[in-house]
């Protein structure tokens, strides 16, 4: 859903663990923003009608882009920023 | 528990220039931000360790935040970034997540929690690939990605074309501007942009770009739905007449992977309601303002305001405010004489009112229109976090339910994550066609602890954290 502009320098890439897939990132950016550049649209469904929902606000106030850590915890996508050997699920 | 003489809540315009005021007067102050970076929505930079050769966006209040930072370099001020607040307490004690669990006891408070945008509810508006455009000028600006594929600006007002200029300046394919008032009103609301020929000249230079790069506008129209089985593949457009009420028959399809839009903004009202400040519905803003005095003060006395939470004025009000809530504090604890800080406020008032024309401005620009509402079908999600249809609102009004903590109640619109941020908005509109003004003004609703979500683990240590404070949490 997104394209990273080739004029911004950034550091070497690493890879994170998304459910089963492995995708690249780089440091400063957020989970949201390395889930759609990865072209990864959904980042959950709500567990009421299982309705698709995805980036929204971008400033960590609707709380649409939740992702599940390895912990168990449930973190904002767009106010995480992506580590190395991360590992994220994006649904129960 | 740390004991503090001032804390700010917010890392934006507002707080930054009260925490300079302050500090400068000898008062000692904290600062705390969410982001990883000061400067809050508007002064957002790009993320570290990105590098850039020039910023990705037209930063048009580089030079106020240039002017802050040397400022904040003078002055010994701490700074809690990536920190959340999720607590204010009866006592004034601050309970913050970073590190887990501490509590800030200040003698006085600002909250300076700035304005987030106002949700506009459409069918499929809960879509991957619809956001607001302020989600897309953080993508931009911080994170250095733009939309990929087919991008649809749609919403009114200066911010559409400014930020389809940016895009289109790094090379994403926007495919049109979808704008509600027609290009007379806009003409007519932009009068006033004599006052600062900056402002017009870059509007009018955004305004041309686009003609340049040939990407049509769309006037008098507004999305009618976002379509779309699991994320968003075309929108369909309406236009509408003069009061936003759409045309039947004039739908428009328009294939597109992402839609943003902007309707204005809604002052934020999280903390000074957790803080059980008393506040004033704005049917206009559809949102709530704090109640305060010349000074800035809240009802609750110790606990300023300062800022777009105030209601929305733009970075250069929010500068002024913040300096007469710095003065005030100091004051307060005794920092500078009553008369010194009279002198120093009067000043500052005079400069305010320079400055009300832009409020009045955009104002205008975003004054809500009521045929927006009809865009509303029964099936059309008005809560996102609890997906909450117009259908159910709409019976528990006719059973006679007409105030929001009542609807609150009975239909758990509002009790999501997001706290009501995305509904209130739109449910102000449905009841300002049911209630009287006088009665709409008089609405409220009461803030809840976390304010920003938290592990549940968080508060299995809630009982110790009690003992500390020797206090009930704020309900």
């Amino acid at each position: 859903m997104v394209r990273r502009l080739e004029k911004v320098k950034r550091e070497e890439p690493f890879v994170i663990q998304v459910d089963n897939d492995f995708i690249i990132a780089y440091e400063g950016e957020t989970l949201a923003t390395v889930l759609l550049a990865a072209g990864k649209k959904i980042i959950r469904r709500t567990l009421k009608n299982k309705s698709p929902r995805s980036y929204y606000c971008g400033m960590g106030i609707c709380n649409e882009c939740l992702v599940i850590l390895e912990n168990g915890t449930r973190v904002r996508a767009c106010q995480t920023f992506a580590l190395p050997f991360m590992k994220i699920r994006t649904r129960e | 528990m740390e004991n503090r003489d001032f804390v700010v809540i917010g890392s934006g315009p507002g707080g930054l220039s009260a925490a300079v005021a302050a500090s400068s007067l000898g008062v000692e102050v904290t600062v705390i931000g969410e982001d990883p970076k000061i400067g809050g929505q508007i002064f957002r930079q790009i993320a570290p360790p990105f590098i850039i050769q020039e910023p990705l966006s037209d930063s048009q209040n580089r030079k106020i935040f240039e002017n802050l930072k040397s400022e904040i370099s003078k002055n010994d001020i701490q700074f809690l970034n990536k920190t959340v607040v999720w607590g204010i307490f009866d006592d004034k004690t601050i309970a913050i997540d970073n590190p887990r669990n501490s509590l800030i006891k200040p003698k006085k408070i600002l909250i300076a929690e700035g304005a987030y945008e106002t949700p506009v509810a459409f069918r499929g508006w809960t879509l991957p690939g619809v956001m607001t455009l302020g989600g897309v000028q953080i993508l931009l600006k911080s994170q250095g990605v733009v939309p990929d594929g087919r991008v649809l600006v749609a919403g009114t007002g200066p911010l559409l074309y400014l930020t389809a200029s940016h895009l289109l300046n790094n090379g994403a394919n926007v495919i049109g501007v979808l704008e509600a008032s027609s290009l007379t009103q806009l003409m007519k609301k932009a009068v006033p942009l004599w006052r600062s020929l900056d402002l017009l000249t870059k509007g009018i230079f955004y305004f041309a770009g686009l003609k340049k790069h040939r990407i049509p506008i769309y006037f008098n129209s507004v999305v009618k739905e976002a379509l779309g089985s699991e994320y968003l593949e075309e929108v369909v457009s309406v236009e509408m007449n003069e009061d936003w009420i759409p045309i039947v028959g004039t739908e428009r399809k328009l294939k597109a992977d992402v839609l943003c839009f902007n309707f204005g903004f809604v002052p934020s009202t999280s903390f000074t309601h957790l803080a059980k400040c008393e506040h004033t519905c704005n049917p206009r803003l559809r949102g709530w303002v704090p109640k305060f005095n010349s000074r800035y003060e809240t009802s609750r006395e110790g606990i300023f305001v300062a800022g777009d939470c105030t209601g929305i004025g733009g970075v250069k009000m929010a500068v002024i405010e913040g300096k007469i809530v710095g003065t005030e504090v100091a004051c307060q604890l005794g920092c500078i004489s009553e008369i010194e800080a009279d002198k120093r406020q009067s000043k500052l008032r005079k400069a305010l009112s320079r400055h009300k024309w832009y409020q009045n401005f955009l104002e205008k620009i975003y004054a809500f229109r009521p045929g927006l509402l009809k865009l509303l079908t029964d099936e059309t999600i008005i809560c996102r976090c609890e997906e909450v249809k117009l259908r159910t609102i709409s019976e528990i009004i006719d059973d006679g339910y007409c105030h929001i903590e009542q609807i609150k109640r009975l239909t758990r619109m509002g009790m999501g994550r997001c706290q009501g941020r995305f509904c209130y908005p739109t449910l102000l509109g449905i009841l300002g066609q049911r209630l009287s003004f006088e009665e709409l003004v008089s609405e409220d609703f009461s803030g809840r602890l976390p304010v920003k979500p938290l592990p549940l683990k968080f508060f299995s240590e809630i009982e110790s954290l009690q003992q500390k404070i020797g206090n009930e949490p704020s309900r």
